[in-house]
């Protein structure tokens, strides 16, 4: 005990009388112990921030497309022949809508983006996301309303020229009017604002408040029925999901004209696969982040092997004068050790606080969570232990070695 | 010349007319026997010592006197228990120390021994309390008896107002008061100084040995080697040694 007290004391009167030297020598693990605690940290507050979403979205909703984008990154090649297949019809929603027995909302979805203008202002918004929808859409996706009524089934069955706009949207054409029963114009017709989106929370950057949602069937009679069309499914139970699942395939399937042989023409993603590939592409962060701070770690463990060598034979007049004052071997190699796990300890706390700050910024400029992982902070000061035991071993063992008379005539 | 005529009657300085030689005797603190140390040096192997046998008292004040390359410092380190013959018997205070491994050597420097060197050997980084204090962290003493003991031993050589200074901030005899100070900090059986006036101005060593009669009249077993005949003169008893062997053994006065 009283040796561990002086053997830190010295370490770290050594390690403060060479600040720069200490500085740079720890350089390789500080920016180790940085990166875990900083990368944990993102990467834990992206899947906080994923799972809220995907609970947002509901759990038991899958939605039949042409194109599935996930598989741009898992599966090119299915994603390329996918671009080849037949569009999904608004026909194919109906059927869909009418035969699906497990379902509870089944809702049509076809977004362009297009500029709109404010009648009574003049002011305008350009490249907003219009969502061509259908009745049901308030049912298979969480839109909360901040003013005036969702589309109603008789809207979308009269392709009644009705719209309802998102927060941003809405302010930023009517500034300082109520926007409920006033028109906008887009592509040169009038739509008539029935009401306004509740604010949506910012998701990585991106703004989900600029959009507009009118009937599909508007949509389709401005702008033609081109283009494939999602189909959102909410599933009646949690229970029935992959039975609502089948179901909607086989529905596909039987309209698509598929034999049993044949690969399904359509895609139906789930939230679950979002989930996975975000899994997926965590772990694989997470592996290139014990590569990198293994390598970076090996090689400031070097570093540190390094300079202790120097130290050792710097002090080499020292450990003489220890060892005839009866240091034994091992009060030697203590010291050393000592000296080599405070000093990697001392990055590693440098390491730390830096982490905290970095997990700190990524927070203050992101949506992300400030989620700063207590096993994180303990794995790095593992560690720097481990390290500082493991690269001080071989100079310690070499000081504690010397013999007293030689190390005594070398000074 | 004549190596090994060690008379019992040169031995005692202080005691009572003791007969020749008891291996175990309460007062004999050094007894060596035909000590000798080979280097091997690849081809040619070197006799730094050739057999020396020499016994020390308690309370004996000894100067080894000897040209370098006369095998005093080997003498020295051996005595010192800083290193072991190749061959030859060596017992401190009774104990036999020739056939010790390398941490019971330690822990016997540590007991036994307090080292003054001619380059001080304080450590720079660390103030006069803490080097005087570094013998009683490898004996395991607890801070607080250390600082209390440490403190009392600056206090005897008169440098306690300098206990906080760094070496650096003292003087070359300051320097060497230190490192006696912590050379008899844990009481040891013998002070062994390498000439300890070597790199200090004549007034400053005069002070220094001034202090080690004053060790010596208080009972200390004090082995000086110089190669000064001024220096040696203090001591009582002079060994020289030459060609790895002893030339001599004679009583100052």
């Amino acid at each position: 005990m009283v040796a561990l007290v002086e053997g830190i004391r010295i370490a770290l009167a050594a390690i403060w009388a060479q600040k720069l030297r200490s500085a740079l020598t720890l350089l390789c693990v500080i920016i180790a112990i940085l990166s875990i605690i900083a990368v944990v940290s993102v990467l834990d507050g992206m899947d906080q921030y994923v799972r809220e979403e995907i609970a947002e979205a509901g759990t038991n909703t899958f939605e039949v497309r042409r194109v599935d984008e996930l598989k741009v990154l898992t599966d090119f090649d299915a994603f390329l022949k996918s671009l080849s297949d037949p569009r999904i019809t608004l026909s194919d929603y109906r059927a869909l809508r009418q035969e699906l027995t497990l379902a509870e909302y089944v809702d049509p979805l076809r977004t362009i983006r297009l500029n709109i203008e404010a009648v009574s202002t003049g002011r305008s918004i350009r490249g907003v996301e219009v969502q061509g929808r259908g009745a049901e859409y308030p049912g298979v996706e969480e839109l909360e309303l901040a003013a005036g009524e969702h589309l109603s089934a008789g809207d979308v069955a009269r392709r009644r020229e009705v719209i309802v706009l998102g927060e941003e949207v809405a302010q930023t054409l009517f500034p300082d009017q109520d926007p409920i029963g006033r028109k906008v114009r887009i592509v040169g017709r009038h739509y008539e604002v029935v009401g306004v989106f509740a604010h949506r929370a910012n998701v990585l950057g991106n703004n989900r408040n600029v959009f507009a949602v009118m009937p599909i069937s508007a949509l389709f009679s401005q702008f033609g029925a081109f283009g494939s069309v999602r189909v959102q499914v909410k599933a009646k139970s949690l229970d029935l999901f992959p039975a609502a699942l089948e179901e909607a395939r086989t529905i596909m399937r039987v309209r698509h004209g598929l034999k049993p042989r044949d690969n399904d023409d359509f895609n139906i993603t789930t939230a679950e696969q979002f989930l996975t590939f975000w899994e997926k592409i965590s772990r694989g962060i997470f592996a290139s982040l014990v590569g990198v701070v293994s390598i970076t770690l090996v090689v400031g463990g070097i570093i540190i092997m390094n300079v202790m060598l120097v130290s050792v034979t710097e002090r080499t007049g020292e450990i003489g004068v220890r060892k005839a004052l009866g240091a034994r071997r091992r009060a030697i190699l203590f010291q050393f050790l000592v000296e080599s796990v405070t000093l990697t300890s001392t990055g590693g706390i440098v390491g730390i606080v830096g982490g905290f700050g970095a997990a700190f910024l990524v927070a203050a400029f992101s949506p992300l969570p400030y989620a700063v992982k207590p096993w994180s902070i303990a794995i790095a000061l593992a560690i720097v232990f481990a390290v500082g035991i493991f690269f001080g071993l071989y100079p310690a063992s070499r000081a504690a070695r010397l013999q007293p008379v030689e190390a005594l005539r070398r000074e | 010349m004549a190596p090994g005529v060690d008379a019992p009657a040169s031995a005692p300085a202080s005691g009572p007319d003791a007969p020749p030689r008891p291996e175990t005797g309460d007062d004999v603190i050094i007894h060596a026997v035909d000590l000798r140390k080979v280097y091997d040096l690849g081809a040619a192997a070197v006799n730094a010592l050739d057999g020396v046998s020499v016994d020390i008292r308690r309370g004996e004040y000894v100067a080894v006197m000897g040209p370098s390359g006369s095998g005093k410092s080997t003498l020295m380190n051996l005595i010192g228990c800083l290193d072991v013959p190749s061959s030859g018997r060596y017992f401190l205070r009774g104990q036999e120390v020739s056939r010790l491994s390398e941490d019971e050597l330690a822990e016997i420097r540590n007991r036994e021994i307090g080292f003054v060197f001619q380059t001080f050997h304080l450590l720079p980084r660390q103030t006069a309390l803490r080097n005087v204090e570094l013998p009683l962290v490898y004996a395991g003493i607890r801070t607080a008896a250390r600082r209390e003991r440490a403190l009392a031993l600056l206090r005897m050589v008169g440098l306690e107002k300098r206990a906080d200074h760094r070496p650096n901030e003292l003087s070359g005899g300051e320097r060497q008061r230190v490192a006696i100070a912590r050379a008899l900090v844990n009481e040891p059986a013998l002070l062994l100084a390498d000439e300890p006036t070597g790199n200090l101005d004549s007034r400053t060593g005069a002070e220094i040995l001034e202090l080690f009669d004053q060790l010596h009249a208080r009972g200390h077993t004090i082995i000086l080697v110089t190669h000064d005949p001024e220096v040696s003169k203090r001591a009582a008893r002079v060994v020289r040694v030459r060609d790895g062997r002893l030339e001599s053994d004679t009583r100052n006065r």
